[in-house]
C-alpha cells in the first residue's frame, strides 16, 4: 500500500473511529439519562409523588444538552490545545528540546539529532522538533503531529543512553513511519475526541467532592439534601469510568494494527532487523522497560513506541502495543527470550561503512548534473515595468527564468524509471538513507553547526542568496543592513565564502537543515526574513529556481512557532478540477528543463500528460514559456494541494515523467520538483544515482 | 425548568468557557516568552565562558592594569550569579532587571577592557586574543538577535494581556506585565565601521 493510499485509509478510519465515538456517546447518555431518571424517582418518592413516566423529554433534553455541552467542550479545548502540532504535545509531556547550539549538549544527544535529521533528509520531511524526556529512565520515544511538518519527535533519558546508534535508528525509523503513514494526525485528533468523554468523569468528580463537602458542612439536615449531589457525582464518574473504556477499546483496535506497520515500514527504511529488534530487547531487559512515569502519558499512551505502563489483567483487550515478544518474533525469529544485559554503549558518531566511502565526486554516474551553474544563466530580458521595490505585483509578473546555463550534453546519465520515483514518496528505502548520510557528511562542519543556532542559520541562508556580481551582492548587503542588522549582513558575507565552496546540490539539503531552527524564531523576525529573501531574490532582476524553491520553501515551512498552521482539508478537488493549474505547473517544469528549446520543451510536456488518465489528457494545454510566472506556479500549487491524494499522486507522477523525458534530471528541475511536492505535502525522497540498469530495480 | 433558570445556566457556562480561554491563551504567551529566554540564556552563557579566557590572555599583557581585568571578573560573576536566577523565572521581573542591570555593569566593564585593549598594539596582535575577541563580538551578535525575539514575545503577551476585558481579570490570575530585555551595550554594533568591500 502506497502513501497515498495509506493517507486516505488513515482518512477512512477517522471518520469510523467518530462513527464509533458517537455510538459510545449515544449510549452515555442513555445512561446518564437512566441515572437521572433513578435520582428523580428516588427524589420524587420522598415526596410521595406519584410514579413517573420513563419517557420525560424535558429531562432527556436537559441530560443531551449537558452532556453535549460538557463532552463537547472537553473535546474542542483539547483539540485546540493540540492545534499547535506536535511540539505542544511535547510540551504536554514535559519535554526539553534538543539544539545541538547549546552549550552543554552531550554526545548522545548530537548522535540522536544526526540521525533523524538523516531520516528527515532520506524520506524528504522536514526535520522535526526532537524533545528528550529527562526524568523518564524507561525507554521508550513517541512522535506527534498533525503533519510531517510540525512533527515532532520525544525521546525518553533511557532510550537515549541507553540505546546505541543502530538501535535508535531503528526506533526512530518506527516513529517517521507513523509521521509518513498518516498515523500521527489520527493519533492526535484521538486523544481530543476521547478527552471528552473523560470531562464526564471529571464533572462527576467534582460533584462528588462538592456533594461529600456539603454533608460534611451541613449539622442540621442540611446534608440529607446534599446526598443526591453526591450520588449523582458517584454515578457520573463511573459513567465517565466506563466512557473512558470505551475510548481506550475504540483507541487499542487502532493502534495496534498501526504499530505492527509501522515495525514493517521502518525495517524496510532501514533494512536493519537487528538494529529494531534490538532496541525491543533492551527494552525487555532494562530494569524499567518501556514504561513512562509521568501521568499526562496516560491519554498518549497510543503515540509511543512501546507500551508505558504495567499492563494489568484488562491489557489483552485495551493494550494499545501488540506485546513485546510478539514484536521480536517477527523480526528476529531465533530470539530465545533470554533479554540482553542492559548497558550505555559507547557514544559513536561516525556512520561506519562502506556509505561513508562514497563521496558524493565518487565515479558514479550522478543523477542530478552538478554542471548547470545557475548563475550562468541565460537570462530572458527583465520586464520593462519592474522596479527593485518588492511590490506584489511586480514580483508575480517576473517572467520565469529558464535559461538555466550551458546544458552540457555529455553522455545520457542512466537514472530511475519516473514510476520508481513517485512510488518512494513517504516510504524511503535504505539507499535514500545512505545517500542522505553521505550528503550529510559532506556538508563541512561550520555549516552544519551554524543552521543550529538562530543567528547564523539567518544569516546562511541569506548568504546562499548573495550574488557573483559585486556590486549587486553591495546592494543586497546594505538591504540586508537596513531591513534586519549590520551585524547580519556581515555575517551572511561571512558565511558566503563557506557557501560558495558548498557543492550545489547540498544547498536545499542545507535549507531544510535549517528549517527547524528558522522555525524557533520570533513572528516578527521570521517576517524580516521572509522580506529580506524577497529582497535579495530580486536584487538582480532576475529570479532563478533554486530562489524560487527556497522562497517556497521558508514559506510553507516557517510557520508559528512550536508546530503550526495546519493543511488546509483536501476539497475533494477532482483531478478535473484541478486541470489548468496542473498545466501551469508541468509547463514551468518543461521549460526549466528545457530552455529556450520549445521541441523539447512540447516533447516533455507531451510524455507527461501521457501518463496521465485519458480523462485528464483533454484538459491539459502547455503553456507558454511567458505565462509560467513564479506567481502562476505558486497560486497552481496552491490549488493543487487542496486536491484530494489520488489526484496529487497522478499529477506528481506526471511531473516526474516530464522531468526524466529526456533522460537527465538537471539541478533545476530537481529543485523545482521537490517545490513542487513539498508544496503538496508529499515528502519526496531525494534523487539517486544509479550505476546499471534499472532493471531489477527494488524501489531505487 | 424555568427558562430563566435556563438562562442563567448558559450564561455561566459561557463565562466559565471565555475565563478558561482567556486564562489559557495567557498561559501560552508566557511561556512562549519564557522559552524565547532560554536562547538569551544560550548565548549569554557562552559569553560567560569566554570572559575567563579573555581575562587569562590579557593578564599576561596587562600587568599593570589589574583594576580593569578585576572589574570584568567581578561583573561576570555577579552577571553569572543574576543569569541563574533570571532562568529560573524569566517572568519573575524583579529577577529580570537585576539581571538586566548586571548586564549593563559587565558591558560597561567589558568596553573598557576593550579600549585598553585598544591601547595595547602587542596586545592586539595576539592571535589568541584576536580571536577571543572575534568570538565575543559574534556572541553579542546572537545575543542581541535573541533578545529581539524575546522582546517580540514579551511584547506579544503584554500586548494581550492589557486588551480588554483581560485586563481586569489579568492581575486576579496571577499575570504580571513581563519587562523587556534593554542593555544600554556599548560594545553593540549597529552599523558596520567600514563599507562593504567585496
Amino acid at each position: 500500500m502506497d502513501f497515498y493510499e495509506q493517507q486516505d485509509k488513515a482518512r477512512r478510519t477517522t471518520a469510523r473511529l467518530v462513527a464509533l465515538l458517537c455510538v459510545a456517546l449515544v449510549l452515555l447518555v442513555a445512561a446518564i439519562y437512566a441515572v437521572a431518571l433513578g435520582a428523580e424517582v428516588l427524589f420524587l418518592r420522598r415526596h410521595q409523588q406519584l410514579l413517573v413516566s420513563w419517557w420525560q423529554p424535558s429531562l432527556l433534553a436537559w441530560v443531551v444538552g449537558c452532556t453535549a455541552v460538557v463532552v463537547g467542550y472537553g473535546s474542542w479545548s483539547k483539540l485546540r490545545a493540540l492545534d499547535a502540532g506536535g511540539g505542544s504535545v511535547a510540551l504536554m509531556l514535559g519535554g526539553r528540546q534538543v539544539i545541538t547550539s547549546r552549550p552543554g549538549t552531550t554526545a548522545a544527544e548530537r548522535q540522536l539529532m544526526n540521525v533523524v535529521e538523516e531520516m528527515a533528509i532520506a524520506s524528504g520531511m522536514a526535520t522535526p522538533f526532537v524533545f528528550v524526556l529527562d526524568r523518564e529512565p524507561g525507554i521508550n520515544a513517541c512522535a506527534a503531529g498533525y503533519t510531517p511538518q510540525d512533527a515532532a519527535i520525544v525521546v525518553t533519558h533511557g532510550a537515549l543512553h541507553l540505546l546505541s546508534r543502530a538501535e535508535m535508528q531503528g526506533v526512530i525509523a518506527h516513529e517517521f513511519s507513523h509521521l509518513l503513514n498518516g498515523d500521527t494526525r489520527l493519533n492526535t485528533r484521538l486523544i481530543g475526541l476521547l478527552h471528552g468523554l473523560l470531562a464526564v468523569g471529571i464533572v462527576g468528580r467534582t460533584l462528588l467532592r462538592a456533594g461529600v463537602g456539603g454533608r460534611r458542612s451541613g449539622a442540621t439536615g442540611r446534608g440529607g439534601g446534599a446526598w443526591p449531589l453526591a450520588l449523582a457525582g458517584v454515578l457520573l464518574w463511573l459513567l465517565g469510568w466506563m466512557g473512558l473504556l470505551a475510548g481506550k477499546l475504540i483507541r487499542a483496535a487502532v493502534s495496534r494494527q498501526r504499530e505492527v506497520l509501522a515495525d514493517a515500514s521502518a525495517v524496510q527504511f532501514t533494512r536493519d532487523k537487528l538494529g529494531l529488534a534490538g532496541a525491543l530487547k533492551k527494552i525487555g531487559g532494562a530494569a524499567h522497560g518501556s514504561w513512562v512515569e509521568n501521568p499526562e502519558v496516560e491519554e498518549l499512551a497510543h503515540l509511543f513506541f512501546s507500551a508505558t505502563a504495567e499492563p494489568s489483567w484488562f491489557a489483552r483487550l485495551l493494550a494499545t502495543h501488540p506485546p513485546l515478544m510478539l514484536r521480536i518474533k517477527r523480526l528476529d525469529a531465533s530470539f530465545d527470550g533470554r533479554w540482553p544485559v542492559v548497558r550505555a554503549p559507547p557514544v559513536v558518531d561516525r556512520v561506519v561503512g562502506e556509505q561513508v566511502a562514497q563521496s558524493l565526486d565518487s565515479t558514479m554516474a550522478l543523477a542530478l548534473d552538478p554542471t548547470l551553474d545557475q548563475a550562468r544563466a541565460r537570462t530572458q530580458p527583465p520586464d520593462e515595468a519592474m522596479s527593485t521595490t518588492t511590490t506584489a505585483a511586480t514580483t508575480l509578473g517576473q517572467p520565469l527564468l529558464v535559461g538555466l546555463g550551458e546544458a552540457r550534453h555529455a553522455t545520457p546519465r542512466r537514472i530511475l524509471p519516473a514510476v520508481d520515483i513517485t512510488a518512494a514518496v513517504g516510504s524511503p528505502a535504505p539507499a535514500h538513507l545512505a545517500w542522505s548520510q553521505t550528503l550529510l557528511a559532506s556538508i563541512p562542519t561550520p555549516l552544519r553547526d551554524a543552521v543550529h543556532d538562530p543567528f547564523d542559520a539567518v544569516a546562511v541562508v541569506q548568504a546562499m542568496l548573495l550574488d557573483g556580481d559585486a556590486a549587486v551582492r553591495r546592494s543586497q548587503l546594505t538591504t540586508i543592513a537596513e531591513l534586519s542588522s549590520g551585524p547580519l549582513a556581515e555575517a551572511s558575507l561571512r558565511y558566503r565564502v563557506d557557501i560558495e565552496a558548498l557543492d550545489l546540490r547540498l544547498r536545499l539539503p542545507l535549507v531544510e537543515l535549517a528549517i527547524p531552527t528558522l522555525r524557533r524564531l520570533s513572528p516578527p523576525q521570521q517576517a524580516t526574513l521572509a522580506r529580506v529573501v524577497q529582497a535579495l531574490s530580486d536584487a538582480d532582476r532576475r529570479r532563478s529556481v533554486f530562489e524560487y524553491a527556497l522562497g517556497r520553501l521558508l514559506l510553507r515551512r516557517m510557520v508559528d512557532h512550536v508546530g503550526g498552521g495546519r493543511t488546509p482539508t483536501a476539497q475533494l478537488l477532482s483531478l478535473r478540477a484541478v486541470g489548468p493549474a496542473a498545466s501551469v505547473v508541468l509547463s514551468a517544469l518543461a521549460h526549466v528543463g528545457h530552455p529556450g528549446d520549445d521541441e523539447a520543451t512540447a516533447l516533455a510536456f507531451s510524455h507527461a500528460t501521457a501518463s496521465l488518465p485519458s480523462a485528464w489528457r483533454g484538459h491539459m494545454t502547455q503553456q507558454s514559456e511567458a505565462s509560467c510566472t513564479f506567481g502562476a506556479v505558486d497560486a497552481a500549487l496552491d490549488r493543487l494541494e487542496t486536491a484530494v491524494p489520488v489526484a496529487k499522486k497522478r499529477f506528481l507522477d506526471a511531473a516526474a515523467h516530464c522531468v526524466m523525458a529526456d533522460g537527465r534530471v538537471t539541478l533545476a528541475e530537481g529543485e523545482l520538483l521537490r517545490g513542487v511536492a513539498d508544496a503538496l505535502g508529499c515528502p519526496l525522497p531525494p534523487f539517486l544515482p544509479t550505476l546499471s540498469e534499472p532493471a531489477q530495480s527494488d524501489a531505487a | 425548568m424555568s427558562t430563566g433558570l435556563v438562562i442563567a445556566l448558559a450564561i455561566i457556562a459561557m463565562a466559565v468557557i471565555f475565563l478558561t480561554t482567556l486564562y489559557n491563551r495567557l498561559v501560552t504567551l508566557r511561556n512562549r516568552f519564557k522559552n524565547a529566554f532560554s536562547q538569551i540564556d544560550v548565548q549569554l552563557k557562552r559569553r560567560y565562558d569566554l570572559i575567563p579566557n579573555l581575562v587569562d590572555t590579557a593578564k599576561g599583557y596587562l600587568a599593570h592594569e589589574r583594576e580593569t581585568l578585576e572589574a570584568v571578573v567581578k561583573a561576570r560573576n555577579i552577571a553569572v550569579g543574576a543569569e541563574q536566577k533570571a532562568a529560573l523565572d524569566p517572568s519573575d521581573s524583579g529577577a529580570m532587571s537585576q539581571l538586566m542591570g548586571a548586564e549593563s555593569a559587565l558591558g560597561g566593564a567589558l568596553s573598557r577592557l576593550m579600549v585598553t585593549v585598544e591601547a595595547h598594539p602587542e596586545l592586539k596582535a595576539d592571535r589568541t586574543m584576536s580571536e577571543l575577541t572575534e568570538e565575543l563580538r559574534s556572541t553579542e551578535n546572537r545575543i542581541a538577535f535573541a533578545r529581539q525575539a524575546y522582546n517580540d514575545a514579551v511584547t506579544g503577551f503584554n500586548t494581550e494581556r492589557e486588551k480588554f476585558p483581560t485586563v481586569a481579570l489579568a492581575g486576579a490570575l496571577g499575570f504580571t506585565g513581563a519587562a523587556l530585555f534593554e542593555i544600554l551595550d556599548a560594545t553593540e554594533r549597529t552599523a558596520p565601521k567600514t563599507g562593504f568591500t567585496s
